[in-house]
Parts: C-alpha cells; structure tokens; sequence
C-alpha cells in the first residue's frame, strides 16, 4: 500500500544536519529564517532558484526534498498524458512517424516510476 | 526500494508540562521530533497540540502508551488524557496503543528494561538524538522533558514487525 509523504522534508534534512532555520536561511541568501520555517510548514513554495540551492544544501535530489509534492505533480501529469495519449490514439493519423514518437515519450510518461526511490 | 509505502507513524508521550513526540517513516527513518510544551499540566490544550501534530504530519498511525497494561505508571490525568486522545482522533487515524512489553522488545535486553537504557540504544542509531539525550538522572532529580522525546520514539518503533536490533536496516539519511 502507498503512503502519502510529506509535501517537503526540509525540516528533517535541516535538522539531520543540526542546522538552524537562521543557518539555512543564510545559505539561501535569504535575509532571516521566516522563509525558510514557511517552507517547512508548508505555508508557501520556494521557487525554482531557491529548490536548486536546498539541492545543493542538502545533496537530495529536489524529487526527495519535496518528496509529496513531487508525488501529486507526477499524478496529474500522468493523468494528463493518459488523456493526451487517448486523444491521439483515437485520431486518424494515429500510425504518423510523428505521432508514434509522441506516443511513446507518453507511454514513458504513464509508466514512469517515482524517481526518488533509491536502494536503502 | 526506498521506504516509499512506509507507514507514517506519530508517536505522543504526555507528560506533566507538555507533550513529546516523535514521526517514523519505517523503523529507519526518523522524519521529525520534539517536545511541545502546554505551560502547565492541562489536558484540553495537550489535545489541541496533539490535534495540531496530526494535522502537519497526518499520519497513517497514532502510537502512545497503553495506560491500561501491566506495569504501567501514568497518573490519573494522563490516563484521562490518553482516553481523550484514543476517543477523538480514533476516527481520523489509526490509533495503536503500545505495552511497556513492546517497548521494552524494541531492542536488547537488558538495555531496553529501563528508560535510560532505552534512550542511549536510540540516541546511538539515530545520531540527531544525541544532543537531546538527557544527563543520568539522580534519585533526587524530576524526570528531563526530553525524556519524553525517547519515550515517543520507542512507541514509534514498537508499532513495526518486531525484528532483532541487529536486523534494522541501518538508518536512512533522511
């Protein structure tokens, strides 16, 4: 059975590493660590500058770092790739060269794996 | 596999000034801990911190101490308190209530027999613990607050199949 995980798991990592809010926040370039305590929780999203730098704080992929967010994204995208999917299949110039190459990289799509899942 | 279908366990201990608790994800990896203090000993606001932790967390289990078990020493208002607890989250989550057998199966014998014991096996195999492991309490001396951090981690670790202390896979970085 799946369990659903934790829309992000800064506060786990930050606290692994024994660092502060404070310490984060000025990793980030950041000017206090009220940012960094609304990422933790979950109150607001960091963009994507601010991902890629807790990547390099932390050293995890930013698909574990927000582990459950990372999970609903993949869901309604292959959700939507399924109905895209059957969308083109039902056309007529379902056999294209072209087509056939947007139905595979869809396929890929539905049948991806969480990415995060990683030999214990 | 990463423990991705790894039920998320809440383990809560109450104690006199407030409530300690601990979040597993799988015996391995420990997601969060802490000790959430009340002011005083009160049970309507221990509800709400521990309604407050099951909202941030929502965890698949709720694990805290069986006060109706052999051996077990919770005053009268924790007992209250807990029953409280069992009775209003019960619908929402699944309530696990742990023995102090369970608790002292969690690892060998005869570290586990005591409290102490306890919380230096688990301070050593989760080493962000380290610093919230309490000094050797004297008999003159109250019980630490962070105690309450190790007692909630044990009822944590009891909620999973019972496997040697040797058998754990080593800790996940988290």
């Amino acid at each position: 059975m799946a369990h659903q995980r934790l829309q992000n798991y800064l506060r786990t990592h930050r606290r692994h590493h024994s660092l502060s809010q404070a310490e984060v926040a000025t990793l980030l370039g950041a000017a206090s660590g009220t940012k960094v305590s609304r990422y933790e929780n979950f109150a607001r999203m960091p963009g994507a500058l601010t991902v890629f730098a807790l990547e390099i704080v932390f050293n995890q992929p930013a698909s574990e770092l927000f582990a459950g967010n990372y999970q609903a994204i993949r869901l309604a995208v292959q959700e939507r790739a399924r109905s895209m999917e059957e969308e083109l299949n039902s056309q007529p110039n379902a056999q294209d060269r072209t087509t056939l190459r947007k139905l595979e990289l869809l396929r890929s799509i539905v049948e991806l794996k969480p990415s995060s899942a990683r030999p214990s | 596999m990463r423990n991705q279908s790894a039920p998320r366990v809440l383990a809560v201990d109450p104690f006199s000034r407030g409530v300690g608790f601990a979040v597993v994800e799988g015996p391995a990896r420990l997601v969060d801990w802490g000790i959430r203090t009340t002011g005083r000993a009160d049970n309507a606001k221990a509800l709400h911190v521990i309604a407050k932790l099951i909202d941030r967390f929502r965890p698949d289990v709720l694990a805290f101490e069986d006060w109706d078990s052999d051996g077990s020493r919770r005053c009268g208002r924790v007992q209250t308190l807990l029953d409280r607890i069992a009775a209003t989250e019960g619908p929402r989550v699944l309530v696990r209530l742990i023995t102090r057998r369970q608790i002292r199966a969690i690892g060998p014998l005869p570290q586990t027999s005591t409290k102490r014991g306890r919380a230096c096996l688990l301070a050593e195999r989760f080493l962000e613990l380290q610093p919230f492991l309490p000094p050797s309490r004297k008999p003159w001396m109250p019980e630490d607050d962070r105690m309450a951090i190790f007692d909630a981690l044990g009822f944590a670790l009891a909620c999973f199949p019972k496997k040697t202390w040797e058998d754990l896979p080593e800790q996940t970085p988290p």
